[in-house]
């Protein structure tokens, strides 16, 4: 059992509702995502560029693993799709068992009020956009949007510019 | 006058249909394999019945994956779909992706190891899997010159594409990126809910071992498949009419009661765990080849002489790996994980392995864990109103389908009883 990998993944589900995410899977996964393209902090998980942008199949696992022993609990999402991710009766355990360090959770929370009012959608630009950049090193922005149109042709190139933007300048704002 | 047409009858589908293309590929050596690689591995030993081989499955995939690709492209398809698409719903194009789909599921099990997935992971260097072993065969065997040669030629990198479930591909691929029109082909084939693969194997294996629990209804499921644009993130994706909801609930109970009762049986997992023993000690390195011109040269026929001879020859060192396979002396089960316990103490499993390990000798205890896992049953529904919304919303049977765990302890059948008490006592300590 890998409290500290579910330590990361609790205080991340914890922040995402304290700045009033609904908090689904792709929240959950982006934020990872982006923290770990943020560089400030280890994260202790692998990702791919999946087929809605960054997605972590280690993620997704201990998110299961959690859910058995009461960790999260998980329940469909009322108002959109997808479930609704919560903090469950065993949160403490994994508290108990791992804590994480101060420069973890104020990277975390810097993530969490980044991506906790966007959407689906949103997310999956923003961190396809930061993917490109941090991860594949495009530094040029229109490289930035033309790769991300590329990955996905649904996403136009002004959007895709928008979601770079957006990352640079979140990123910037986080350096302060 | 030659058969433009063939068929064949089977068993789950009826007849199956092939024409002169997929018959040359039918009788190619890396298919004809498939008939001597049970699909089930020795699950055989636990239900009689289920002797068959991935070479009828395949063709099962071929037959379900055509329907499904009828169903959704022979449809009139929403106007914002088509737009995404229309390129490749030309006739021409249609056509040929048609055909793609069709070798696709024909061919996408061709890499396989002998007794199919058992123990795959430890059997191959690093790096390989049965995916990549028949996306190797698909470029370089004869099956790449017959593909090749047809008129128009097929583009076996096309059939690799659409054949290889992109979810596992990424994974030891990371910079696999398809097509959004690839991503739905590919989902015909391999995905969670709808895929072909799926459908047919819950089918035939619930028909060969005997047990009611595969079932359901692949006829409503599959008329009622349509391609969607997902409001939540825009991508085109497979997604269903409501009026086939419960088909798709009843196809998702299958899979869950065939993993629970079938797949993770606790005797069939003690013989994966018997059956990688036994070919770790036999296979040079104990590894399979990642060679596939020699992994063809390996079968089902030749690891069960080899081990009905090791079995027959009490001097033979691989003897007592071999009778615990077939002369039913494999180990029994000690301890079954449940869920309860594992709310009471999270690592408790663990903690009772490495305790019966130090307690009665390592040799003596084996393990077996898989999951907790619950695969996506998220999928895209439409309602009458041609509202667009979440399986997970419109029912609660798919919304509570429960994730499959199973942890499982096994001892050799000498010291079963006496370890099955010691743990009894520490489960009632707990």
């Amino acid at each position: 059992m890998q409290f500290y990998k579910h330590a990361y993944i609790l205080r991340v589900i914890q922040k995402l509702h304290q700045y009033g995410s609904w908090t689904g899977k792709t929240h959950v996964h982006k934020a990872l995502s982006l923290l770990r393209d943020l560089g400030k902090v280890p994260v202790p998980f692998e990702f791919v560029l999946y087929k809605h942008g960054p997605y972590s199949f280690e993620v997704e696992a201990e998110l299961e693993q959690m859910r058995s022993y009461g960790a999260i609990t998980m329940e469909p999402n009322t108002r959109g799709y997808g479930v609704v991710l919560k903090a469950g009766e065993a949160a403490s355990l994994v508290e108990q068992s791992a804590s994480l360090s101060a420069e973890v959770s104020q990277a975390i929370d810097q993530v969490c009020r980044f991506v906790s009012s966007r959407s689906a959608a949103e997310l999956e630009r923003l961190a396809t956009a930061s993917w490109i950049r941090y991860q594949e090193r495009l530094d040029d922005p229109a490289e930035v949007a033309r790769r991300l149109h590329f990955l996905k042709p649904h996403v136009s190139i002004v959007e895709a510019e928008r979601a770079d933007a957006d990352v640079r300048s979140w990123r910037e704002g986080s350096k302060e | 006058m030659a058969k433009l047409i063939h068929e064949v009858r089977d068993g789950i589908h009826g007849f199956i249909l092939f024409d002169q293309l997929e018959k040359r590929l039918i009788d190619s050596a890396p298919m004809q394999r498939l008939r001597c690689i049970h699909q089930l591995a020795m699950c055989y030993q636990v239900y009689p019945g289920a002797t068959h081989k991935r070479f009828e499955h395949s063709l099962g995939v071929m037959e379900v994956a055509t329907r499904i690709f009828d169903q959704v492209f022979d449809r009139r398809l929403d106007d914002a779909v088509h737009r995404r698409i229309k390129e490749e719903l030309e006739p021409d194009r249609k056509g040929y992706w048609r055909r793609v789909v069709r070798l696709a599921g024909l061919l996408h099990d061709i890499g396989h190891l002998p007794f199919s997935h058992a123990a795959e992971e430890a059997l191959l260097p690093e790096g390989w899997n049965h995916e990549r072993l028949t996306a190797e065969m698909l470029r370089q065997s004869e099956i790449a010159d017959i593909l090749k040669g047809e008129k128009p030629p097929i583009d076996p990198e096309d059939v690799i594409d659409v054949a290889w479930d992109v979810k596992k591909r990424v994974r030891t691929q990371p910079d696999t990126s398809l097509s959004p029109w690839k991503t739905l082909l590919n989902e015909i084939i391999c995905g969670n809910t709808f895929g072909a693969d799926r459908i047919d194997y819950l089918l035939r294996d619930s028909w060969h071992a005997g047990v009611a629990y595969g079932r359901f209804d692949p006829d409503r499921l599959i008329t009622g498949l349509t391609a969607l644009i997902d409001p939540s993130n825009e991508e085109i994706a497979l997604g269903l009419d409501i009026g086939a909801i419960h088909a798709a609930e009843a196809l998702l109970l299958a899979r869950y009661f065939m993993y629970t009762q079938v797949y993770f049986h606790d005797v069939r997992r003690v013989y994966d765990l018997h059956l990688k023993e036994f070919l770790q000690a036999w296979l040079p390195d104990g590894k399979f080849p990642s060679d596939w011109q020699k992994l063809m040269e390996l079968t089902d026929h030749e690891v069960l002489v080899a081990m009905r001879k090791a079995a027959a020859d009490a001097t033979d060192r691989h003897h007592e790996l071999a009778s615990r396979l077939l002369a039913r002396k494999h180990f029994r089960t000690v301890y079954e994980l449940v869920s309860t316990h594992k709310k009471k103490r999270p690592t408790f499993f663990q903690e009772l392995l490495e305790a019966a390990q130090d307690e009665f000798g390592e040799e003596n205890i084996l393990a077996d864990t898989y999951g907790p896992k619950s695969e996506t049953n998220d999928f895209l529904v439409q309602t009458d109103d041609g509202s667009i919304e979440s399986s997970l919303q419109v029912s609660g049977v798919i919304a509570n389908v429960p994730a499959v765990e199973i942890g499982l302890i096994f001892a050799k059948p000498e010291l079963a009883e006496k370890v099955k008490t010691w743990m009894n006592t520490k489960v009632k300590q707990l």
